[in-house]
């Protein structure tokens, strides 16, 4: 304010006060909360899974259709020994059975023969499924007692041609498909998310409790 | 209409808002928590499938056989062979802690040749077939008297191996570590007859009373898990002169003043035949010489005579004769402790003839023979083996020592003087697969198997009522690159003058086979083979001789008083067992180690237990550091009261006080051995120390 | 809590300790540590930080020379379970994150160590002694790590941990079990400390389960349970006839008369014997 009393000149030009903000400038402040919003949200949907995730192949490629059909169902080479404990991935010893040599044409099974088994060296397979150590998982009780489907938890993986790239979070090290191919966290299916949660949520409508935590956990 | 904050406040709170709306501040959250317990150095064990490999343990004498449980190609837990005559499904602490002593830092990693002064620690390493080379060379150099070969067994393959290859080089120095079974076996000569390679058993399946002389029956005495249980069932009498844990499970404790149980015995014999306690018709048909034993004995060792070396009264002598003619089968045993020191013949005499007057001899319940082991490739019984084994500890005598399985330099060094005639012993070879003190003293390093990862007979040497030999097991692949001594011993046998044809064997496989001989098939299907019942029953037993015994007038003192002065050594040392402890060649891996009481070991100091009155009369306090010293050597100790000792005797660990292996093992205590000194047994010539006279000085 | 059960019949799993048998050999507390990758110090004196699920404690009747006598405790977890068996353990009692809990279908109350902090609460509110704390990462020095059972989790510094009743086990007998389609029997789940014990002084199995040996011996006579008055209600019972031991068993003042028996004290409630 002037010593004369002279009013401010900007007041008096545009009349009342915040006009041209409520105008012009809101609308830009607006734009800008709309575009932060926007551009979080992608970041955060879009980018984030991107960065988040790093991307490798298994050692080679291995088609679980050609399998299932020459040697049968799953349990042919995902089977249960005497003991109660289950195999899960086959070793070498078990994929040597047929393929000492190579029984085929494709560029999969050369690696394998060449690479693997002549050097008796076990496979180091990415599995989707792994754990952390604290968890004890019972197939038995599962597969037998509950008679579940493989495919409730591990998805059509028996009718695929070639196994899907091994996607692994970056901080934890653990594969995509325990948090869920959705970063959100949602799913379709039951296979598409198996953390802890996702346990106790099947247990506790199934049983009607989640157990004991020894039960799951060692 | 300039940007202002306005517009980047929108933007930030538009960024927060759709932040917030997008798994992104969620899922890294949950993912850095997961994150932060994911520590690289926390081992994440391997899974597998689980199987389980049979074996045996090599670690004492007891003869176990195991049950190794795998995953996949890992050995994860030792237990017992559920279908063992001898173990019965169990295992001491000692045994199940082999898993470490397997994957352990006390392995030596391939073979060495020292490279700096002996004892520094440094080697270079070599090929196996320069360290054989090496080994054939300095055998050849050496002079045939000057070579001996210390070995973990008497008999059984591998001993049979050792002695071919001391006759190659012209040596007669076959040596073992002498145990109770040693003396016991020439007191069975000379009362019971003995063939060669005939030992000792007590069928204690049948007793129904254990009179045990000093014996740590519950602690480890014979085959240890077969003697525990009979601890828990059988009746027992304990003489001891202080509260051991048998004693304090037994019936009757008597407190006998320590190294006594031989005259206490004999008390007690004189007690059955002066209340005629004994068995009469037996004595009368099946024995010799009772007449003149039974005048000696009422001369010299009546219950009345005996108190003023036992310090037992009469009346409790009385009382324990009672019990043991009142028993239907018992049984007297002796050896102190585990038995892994001699006793005096005239000790064990003494035992053999209080089980005579029972009729406790070659039948069900009693002492009995056990027949020699039908190994197709013999072992030489060795000659005056206490007079070889001294002159190990008596400089000058030996040029090159090879050691298996024995650690001589914590075993054999009872005195600082053994010790350093040890160390000046020309070339020391060691075949251990651990860094033991022995080689860590070693020039060249040879190192065996331990006992999961290779194939090999155990004789078995524990005490058993019959002849009893097991078979190890390779549960794994070998951890180090590691060589069976036999197949070593094969290699450079064969590279000696003249040793060719003594060592024709392609591998020590197949020396073993054949070495076993009928034994073979048995040892290799099921991981064991025993012996007939070597003693007759019923009508067969009164009918034939295989009962017949000589009573025997002991020459040599009954009693041998401790070394040292009393004026200046005014206590009494004696060691005490455990069966957390390991008091052989071997030391506990680290999970025995944590079973051991703070009142026996604090931080790496031994505890000496002792009764309050002597503790007051030494001035010390409980938990007072104090010097114990013995004519041979003194250590540091710490003072533990309890009230089960005998006044005037104090009690230390047997087994403590290992200065090689590791971090975990060496370094902990002191050696009972080392201050244990000599006591040269006339009857045997061997080193039948039970104690020692002890001063006991603060600070 | 959910009291709500997965199994057919609720199961009480425990232990009774014949005090008469037990040699103090120690093979529990070594099978026990090899079974459950129990960390290991180069220096094992200091029982402050020596870590033993089940630990071999060493008492005696007190008595001067030569009537002295000694008896050997050994000591697992209790696997409380709290007046009534309501599962008020103390350790579960206390613990902030849920890392121990008691579970109502077998009475084990387990421990995981990912939940765990390390605040020790359990430790302080444990009258027994039972729990032990990592201070340190334990350290596997040269090929130690290969022994390591992949049925048991190794710990990471921070965290407490205990006896677990081998409920390991358990879960790999069930898994038989289920393969065959039955119910896993009395000797298929068995800790790895009654299966070492030489003497066969520990026996155990269903509490609760009349065909099980444990059944008719936590009946015995000479049945009691450590610190009784405490109403922890513990699952492990002892066994003897002396009158000393039985007095070990319990912190008596003078001459106050020693507990007439196992649950002497019990309340009655909704779950218990």
């Amino acid at each position: 304010m002037s010593l004369t009393g002279e009013k401010q000149t900007g007041r008096e030009q545009t009349g009342s006060p915040g006009d041209s903000v409520k105008k012009g400038d809101s609308g830009l402040v607006a734009l800008f909360f709309v575009v932060g919003l926007a551009a979080s949200l992608a970041v955060g949907w879009i980018v984030f899974p991107k960065l988040l995730y790093s991307k490798s192949e298994q050692p080679f490629d291995f088609s679980h259709v050609t399998h299932a059909d020459a040697v049968g169902d799953c349990d042919s080479c995902h089977f249960f020994r005497d003991d109660g404990t289950y195999a899960g991935v086959p070793t070498l010893a078990q994929c040597v059975e047929c393929h000492e040599e190579v029984q085929g044409e494709s560029e999969a099974e050369e690696i394998f023969v060449n690479e693997y088994v002549a050097e008796e060296k076990e496979v180091p397979w990415k599995v989707y499924s792994r754990q952390p150590d604290c968890v004890f998982f019972s197939h038995a009780a599962h597969v037998k007692a509950a008679e579940m489907e493989c495919a409730e938890c591990h998805g059509d993986i028996g009718e695929s041609e070639s196994l899907k790239p091994y996607e692994e979070n970056r901080i934890t090290g653990y594969s995509r498909d325990i948090w869920g191919q959705n970063i959100g966290g949602f799913k379709k299916n039951s296979w598409d998310r198996m953390k802890m949660d996702d346990c106790g949520a099947c247990h506790k409508e199934t049983m009607g409790s989640k157990g004991a935590c020894f039960q799951c956990h060692k | 209409m300039k940007i202002n904050r306005r517009h980047f406040l929108a933007l930030g709170m538009g960024a927060t808002a759709g932040t917030m709306l997008s798994p992104l501040p969620w899922k890294l959250t949950d993912d850095v928590s997961i994150w932060t317990q994911n520590w690289s150095w926390t081992p994440v064990p391997e899974i597998g499938e689980y199987y389980y490999t049979g074996g045996a343990c090599t670690l004492c004498p007891g003869g176990c056989s195991l049950a190794v449980r795998k995953v996949g190609e890992r050995v994860v837990k030792i237990e017992g062979a559920e279908n063992s005559p001898i173990n019965t499904g169990d295992l001491c602490g000692v045994g199940i802690s082999a898993t470490q002593l397997l994957y352990g830092p006390s392995r030596i990693e391939g073979p060495m040749v020292r490279s700096g002064k002996r004892g520094e620690g440094k080697w270079k390493s070599l090929s196996w077939e320069d360290a054989e080379a090496l080994l054939a060379e300095k055998l050849g150099a050496a002079s045939g008297s000057g070579v001996a070969a210390l070995s973990a067994t008497k008999t059984g393959s591998m001993a049979a191996l050792i002695q071919r290859l001391l006759d190659t080089v012209g040596s007669d120095r076959f040596l073992t570590l002498p145990s109770i079974y040693d003396t016991m076996e020439q007191a069975m000569a000379l009362t019971m007859g003995r063939d060669a390679g005939e030992s000792v058993g007590f069928d204690m399946e049948n007793t129904d009373l254990i009179l045990s002389l000093g014996s740590a029956v519950a602690e480890g005495w014979g085959s240890p898990v077969r003697m525990v249980k009979a601890a828990g069932t059988k009746k027992m009498i304990q003489v001891e002169p202080f509260l051991s844990t048998t004693a304090s499970m037994a019936d009757t404790w008597v407190p006998a003043k320590p190294g006594t149980e031989g005259v206490f015995a004999l008390s007690v014999a004189a007690a059955m035949i002066q209340e005629k306690l004994y068995d009469h018709i037996f004595v009368s048909t099946a024995t010799e010489g009772f007449e003149p034993f039974s005048a000696w004995l009422l001369e010299n060792y009546t219950p009345k005579k005996a108190e003023a070396v036992t310090g037992v009264s009469p009346a409790m002598v009385k009382k324990v004769a009672v019990a043991f003619a009142g028993a239907r089968r018992p049984v007297a045993v002796c050896g102190r402790g585990k038995g892994e020191t001699p006793v005096s013949l005239a000790e064990a005499l003494a035992v053999f003839a209080l089980n005579a007057l029972k009729g406790s001899v070659q039948r069900d319940g009693g002492l009995v023979k056990v027949g020699a082991l039908p190994y197709a490739v013999a072992t030489a019984e060795a000659e005056a083996m206490g007079e070889k084994l001294a002159a190990l500890t008596e400089k000058g005598k030996t040029d090159l020592l090879m050691d298996w399985g024995t650690n001589p330099f914590y075993t054999l060094a009872s005195s600082e003087k053994a010790k350093e005639a040890l160390a000046s012993i020309g070339t020391i070879v060691s075949f251990s697969p651990y860094m033991d003190e022995t080689a860590a003293m070693a020039d060249l390093i040879l190192p065996d198997h331990m006992h999961l990862e290779k194939t090999q007979d155990v004789p078995v040497r524990a005490g058993l009522e019959r002849a009893t030999v097991t078979l190890t097991q390779p549960a794994l692949a070998p951890v180090m690159d590691t060589k069976h001594t036999g197949d070593v011993l094969i290699s450079v046998g064969g590279q000696l003058d003249g040793g060719g044809d003594a060592f024709g064997w392609d591998d020590y496989e197949s020396y073993l086979e054949e070495s076993c001989g009928e034994m073979w098939e048995a040892l290799y299907d099921e991981g064991l083979w025993q012996g007939e019942i070597a003693w007759k029953k019923g009508l067969e037993r009164i009918l034939g001789t295989s009962q017949r015994f000589t009573f025997v007038i002991p020459e040599g003192p009954v009693y041998t008083p401790a070394e040292g002065a009393e004026s200046s050594h005014p206590y009494t040392l004696v060691p005490s067992w455990s069966l957390r402890i390991a008091s052989g060649a071997v030391a506990d891996a680290p999970f025995t180690m944590k079973t051991i009481e703070d009142r026996v070991l604090t931080k790496g100091l031994s505890h000496v237990e002792m009764h309050p009155s002597t503790a007051k009369k030494a001035g010390l306090k409980d938990g007072d550091t104090a010097t114990l010293a013995t004519a041979s050597g003194k250590a540091t100790v710490k003072v533990t009261l309890f009230e089960g000792m005998m006044p005037g005797v104090v009690a230390m660990a047997a087994g403590l006080g290992h200065t090689a292996f590791d971090g975990f093992i060496g370094d902990k205590g002191a050696s009972y051995t080392a201050l244990s000194g000599t006591m040269v047994d006339p009857g045997t010539g061997f080193n039948c120390a039970w104690g020692a006279r002890a001063s006991l000085t603060k600070g | 809590m959910n009291t709500e059960s997965n199994e057919t019949r609720a199961k009480k799993f425990g232990m009774v300790i014949d005090l008469d048998k037990c040699t103090g050999c120690g093979s529990c507390m070594v099978a026990c540590s090899a079974e459950n990758n129990v960390p290991v110090r180069k220096d094992e004196s200091d029982k402050l930080l020596s870590t033993t699920w089940i630990r071999v404690y060493r008492v005696t009747n007190g008595k001067d020379f030569p009537d002295t006598e000694i008896c050997y405790f050994p000591r697992p977890c209790m696997h409380c379970g709290g007046k009534g068996d309501h599962g008020h353990s103390p350790c579960v009692s206390v613990c902030p994150a849920t890392a121990t809990d008691y579970d109502y279908t077998t009475g084990i109350v387990s421990q995981i160590y990912t939940r765990c902090f390390g605040c020790r609460y359990c430790m302080a509110a444990c009258p027994y002694h039972a729990r032990y704390f990592n201070w340190w990462d334990p350290v596997w020095p040269a090929n130690l790590e290969e022994g390591l059972s992949p049925d048991v989790s190794p710990r990471m510094r921070g965290v407490v941990e205990k006896c677990s009743f081998c409920f390991h086990r358990y879960q790999l007998a069930r898994d038989k079990a289920y393969l065959e389609e039955r119910d896993v029997e009395e000797m298929e789940y068995q800790t790895a400390c009654t299966q070492a014990c030489p003497s066969g002084a520990i026996t155990f199995g269903d509490l609760d389960n009349p065909d099980h040996e444990v059944y008719t011996l936590k009946k015995d006579k000479r049945a009691f349970r450590l610190l009784e008055r405490l109403h922890t209600n513990p699952k492990v019972y002892y066994l003897s006839d002396r009158e000393w031991v039985r007095r070990a068993g319990d912190n008596y003042l003078g001459d106050e008369e020693t507990t007439k028996g196992p649950g002497a004290y019990e309340h009655k409630g909704t779950g218990g014997h």
